[in-house]
């Protein structure tokens, strides 16, 4: 469904002289993401793991390289032809306080992306997004609610509903659990796999955190400086990495159990 | 068994009206052991450690019971002497390193200022004093990491550094409130590595955090909070092993269960 081939962008930073030096945020990635699949990439922070995502969501235009959405390269498309695709792809953000119009009540938050895509009346607007939002697990009742009046959790399940709200055939979590409690990112991570099977969509998991990865996805890219290291389809086991770095992330997760500390202090 | 550095007996707090944020917590920190205070946003974690570093101003909150330091009740201490002790004694790293820090100042600066206002040194010992600790934290280049600035430097260094800054005064207690819950894995690795050392140092570590995965790494004992009380508590393999809260059951079940392990 989505394939990117040879994927690069570079920036320019200025040093204390003026002078500009290159870095390259992402070189040549390669990726196939197919349809109804599930997706996780991971590396730690600087990795560039959110550049390619925003050059994935078109958010920003490749340095080289192509990204071909069914057969049609997006790279290469002027805003308005993009405009009309946007409802197939979706992001979901870190930040869900900031993600959210702290002005907009939760209602029209969620039926931002519904109005731009679909021509409904104001009842089967109603409807659908009450459906939306018992799908996330929240009351109908928060619907009135403005975002500074709901917890962290739960303004991520109102950034998800509002994902979901055009059926997108894409979502992109960049680093949609991390800085949540560890019950609540159970909870929201147990709900994405329940909507997925729902929806049918294909998730791009996006982390620094490769045993979240692994709970979402099957299949796992690892990045690192710009470039994937290593890519496992239809993964079974942690164990299945081999890269160097990959070990190495594998390694700095802590243990379930504090039997398994002695075990780790020895390497 | 090992020696008790401080002890908190009872302790209560309240907002003036009424409301009890706290309710009856009692533990000790022992030195060379780390003791892990695990519970959810709101469980009061925070607030006991607030009100072991004396930062809860008494025109808010209504405190109780005894926390006890060297045999000394502290808060029956004055003023006065209670800023002998917190920062020297007892010091706290916080959860946001980025925000620990006064954007405005260059990291020496800041280095060498707390190092002043606790012992009487000059400033050139002071800086000294920065580089060697600077450089015990496995931090590189300790001399250009002075002369920067803090948003210069990356979330899991800046963390270092305040590690590196509460352990230039020798303290006997450090409380870790969430301090690696910001960071990502690899450098929540490098630091609880840090915290194993100061620990092997005879400094008593409380770790709060609420994360099982950091408590089964780093803990020694182990609380369990929740709204204000300590529901369960024990040594960390009790806690893991023969767990009979039903709340600590529901936060390890919490944990991503890999389907094997490495």
């Amino acid at each position: 469904m989505l394939r990117t081939i040879n994927l690069g962008r570079d920036y320019y930073v200025k040093d204390k002289n003026g002078s500009k030096t290159k870095v390259e945020a992402v070189k040549n990635v390669c990726l196939t993401l197919n349809e109804n699949n599930s997706y996780s990439l991971v590396g730690e922070s600087g990795s560039g793991k959110s550049t390619l995502a925003k050059l994935i969501m078109s958010l920003e235009k490749p340095t080289t390289g192509e990204i071909y959405l069914d057969n049609k390269n997006i790279a290469l498309m002027r805003k308005k032809q993009l405009r009309i695709l946007r409802s197939d792809f979706q992001m979901v953000l870190q930040d869900s306080y900031s993600a959210l119009n702290p002005k907009m009540k939760i209602y029209d938050s969620i039926a931002e992306p519904i109005r731009n895509f679909e021509k409904l009346t104001l009842i089967q607007e109603k409807e659908t997004i009450e459906s939306l939002i018992t799908k996330v697990e929240l009351p109908v009742s928060s619907l009135k609610k403005y975002p500074y009046q709901l917890s962290g959790g739960q303004q991520k399940r109102v950034c998800i509903a509002r994902a979901i709200a055009t059926n997108p055939k894409f979502i992109v979590f960049d680093e949609a659990v991390s800085g949540l409690d560890v019950t609540v990112r159970k909870k929201i991570l147990d709900l994405l796999l329940k909507l997925r099977s729902d929806i049918k969509s294909t998730y791009l998991f996006i982390t620094h955190d490769i045993d979240v990865a692994f709970y979402m996805a099957d299949n796992i890219a690892v990045m690192k400086d710009g470039e994937i290291v290593e890519y496992i389809k239809n993964i079974k086991s942690l164990n299945g990495f081999k890269h160097e770095y990959s070990r190495m992330l594998i390694d700095s997760l802590p243990p379930l159990y504090p039997k398994q500390r002695d075990y780790q202090e020895a390497i | 068994m090992s020696k008790k550095i401080l002890e908190v007996e009872n302790l209560r707090i309240n907002v003036l009206d009424g409301t009890p944020l706290v309710k009856g917590v009692s533990f000790r920190v022992c030195k060379g052991r780390v003791l892990g205070i695990i519970g959810e946003s709101g469980s009061g974690k925070t607030m006991t450690c607030k009100a072991i570093m004396q930062l809860l101003s008494k025109k808010n909150f209504d405190i109780s019971g005894k926390i006890e330091f060297k045999n000394r009740n502290m808060l029956d201490m004055k003023e006065k002497e209670i800023n002998k002790i917190i920062g020297k004694d007892i010091s706290m790293i916080m959860q946001n390193p980025m925000t620990a820090f006064n954007p405005m100042f260059k990291i020496g600066n800041q280095i060498i200022e707390t190092l002043m206002t606790h012992s009487n040194i000059t400033k050139k010992d002071a800086y000294d004093i920065g580089v060697k600790e600077l450089e015990k934290m496995n931090l590189d280049r300790a001399h250009e990491i002075m002369n920067s600035y803090p948003y210069s430097l990356s979330g899991g260094m800046l963390q270092r550094i305040m590690i590196a800054i509460s352990l230039m005064l020798t303290p006997s207690v450090i409380i870790a409130d969430e301090a690696t819950t910001a960071l990502d894995v690899k450098t929540q690795s490098l630091i609880l590595s840090e915290f194993e050392r100061i620990r092997d140092n005879d400094i008593g570590l409380i770790v709060v955090s609420h994360d099982f995965g950091v408590i089964a790494r780093i803990a020694d004992d182990v609380i369990v909070m929740k709204d204000g009380e300590i529901i369960e508590n024990g040594t960390v393999y009790d806690i893991f092993d023969n767990t009979k809260d039903d709340y600590t059951k529901e936060l390890l079940s919490a944990r991503l269960l890999r389907k094997e392990v490495s």
